[in-house]
């Protein structure tokens, strides 16, 4: 009789041993590595880091709208550029039109090229999808989807952000070499980066 | 009792002890949260913890708030109200069988139309708000549908909903200069471009 009893306790608390629940010692998780791991998306990238300074600073180069119209723009269009990505959608030459990005806004801002408003915008727009699709494509599962989209988009406003900020010094003389000299730079970058993808 | 019957009681005890333990009450944990200081705290750090039903407020209030006082007063009355009217109703009827992707779109249209800067009677701020807090005060109500006694919940989550959508329109109000007013509008693109990508991302 006691064995007995003995026996059904013993199997009752194994079978409470074996009865777990879900492992909830961080619920809530994922927020804080989700926007870290979307910060960090756009910024590890020197062909998408170089694009983005470029619109920055020519934003600030072109001026009045210019200069508050494409960082407003800019993040919607690189946004359903991510969405296609994220959907799958084919788009060819992306490497190389991100490529071509850092060249053309780079030669942009050193010629201090002009064009009207329209027209600056349906280029940046146009590279603005390419790079995010580029972007889409490659963003891994298992992160907070809206903590990662926040980072990354965050990352990519503070990006022109400070392009903007060099761009501003435009307005002195020395700070005009100093910009065009910048464009020069993100053009080369950008041929560095075209000529890897063509290869 | 005799040998032959003792392990026969014991192997029926063994097929009781499984149900028993299957039995065991544990915590209804559709992402609700328990404070311990009541039902009204409840539901405010849950809406406090929820941030994508704090972003489509802001990018409300900062709508609200660049159209002018009349709007954000509009917002800030009406939006509370759907809300505790549709999350009573979401505690009534259980949560819609609806893609979560969906619950992007909030984000995506109010961040949109801040970023835009768009021109709009005060009706259609006012139309916005009560969608918004239909959408989601149903969500948050139908998250206490199953648990019951969400109402204390959806009326403290209603208060918070209420001094945040006041604070942002407030603060977008008092924003005068050329600079701020564009800065408020970098964030509703910032907010819709996030709501894109999440959208996307609910899809693929």
């Amino acid at each position: 009789m006691r064995g007995s009893a003995y026996r059904s306790i013993g199997l009752v608390l194994a079978a409470l041993l074996f009865s777990t629940g879900v492992a909830e010692a961080h619920v809530g998780t994922g927020g804080a590595s989700g926007f870290t791991a979307g910060f960090f998306h756009p910024i590890t990238g020197l062909d998408h880091v170089v694009a983005m300074i470029a619109v920055g600073l020519w934003g600030a180069q072109l001026g009045k709208p210019a200069i508050w119209m494409l960082p407003i723009t800019f993040p919607l269009v690189m946004a359903f550029g991510g969405f296609l990505g994220l959907l799958g959608v084919s788009i060819s030459g992306v490497e190389i039109g991100i490529a071509l990005s850092g060249v053309l806004l780079g030669a942009a801002v050193l010629t201090e090229t002009r064009p009207p408003l329209f027209a600056a915008a349906i280029l940046v727009a146009v590279f603005a999808v390419f790079h995010g699709y580029a972007h889409g494509g490659e963003l891994p599962h298992g992160e907070s989807a809206l903590f990662f989209s926040l980072g990354f988009v965050i990352a990519t406003g503070l990006l022109h952000a400070i392009g903007i900020v060099i761009g501003l010094i435009y307005h002195w003389p020395w700070g005009k070499i100093t910009v065009r000299a910048a464009g020069g730079a993100v053009g080369v970058v950008g041929a560095i980066f075209l000529w890897s993808a063509l290869a | 009792m005799t040998t032959a019957k003792a392990p026969r009681k014991s192997r029926i005890r063994a097929a009781w002890a499984p149900i028993g333990i299957a039995a065991l009450p544990v915590d209804a944990s559709a992402h609700l949260v328990n404070t311990g200081l009541g039902p009204i705290y409840d539901g405010i750090a849950h809406f406090a913890m929820s941030p994508e039903a704090i972003l489509p407020i802001v990018a409300l209030g900062i709508l609200a708030g660049l159209r002018g006082p009349a709007h954000a007063r509009t917002a800030v009355l009406f939006l509370p109200l759907a809300w505790m009217a549709f999350g009573a109703a979401g505690l009534l009827l259980g949560p819609l069988g609806i893609n979560p992707a969906y619950e992007s779109l909030p984000l995506l249209v109010l961040g949109g139309l801040a970023a835009a800067d768009i021109r709009m009677p005060v009706w259609g701020t006012g139309s916005l708000a009560v969608l918004l807090g239909a959408f989601e005060g149903y969500n948050f109500g139908s998250a206490y549908s199953a648990t019951g006694g969400g109402l204390p919940a959806i009326i403290g989550s209603a208060g918070l909903v209420f001094v945040l959508a006041a604070l942002v329109s407030a603060a977008v109000l008092k924003a005068k200069w050329d600079w701020t007013r564009i800065a408020m509008r970098v964030v509703g693109s910032w907010t819709a471009a996030s709501g894109l990508l999440l959208l996307g991302w609910g899809l693929r």
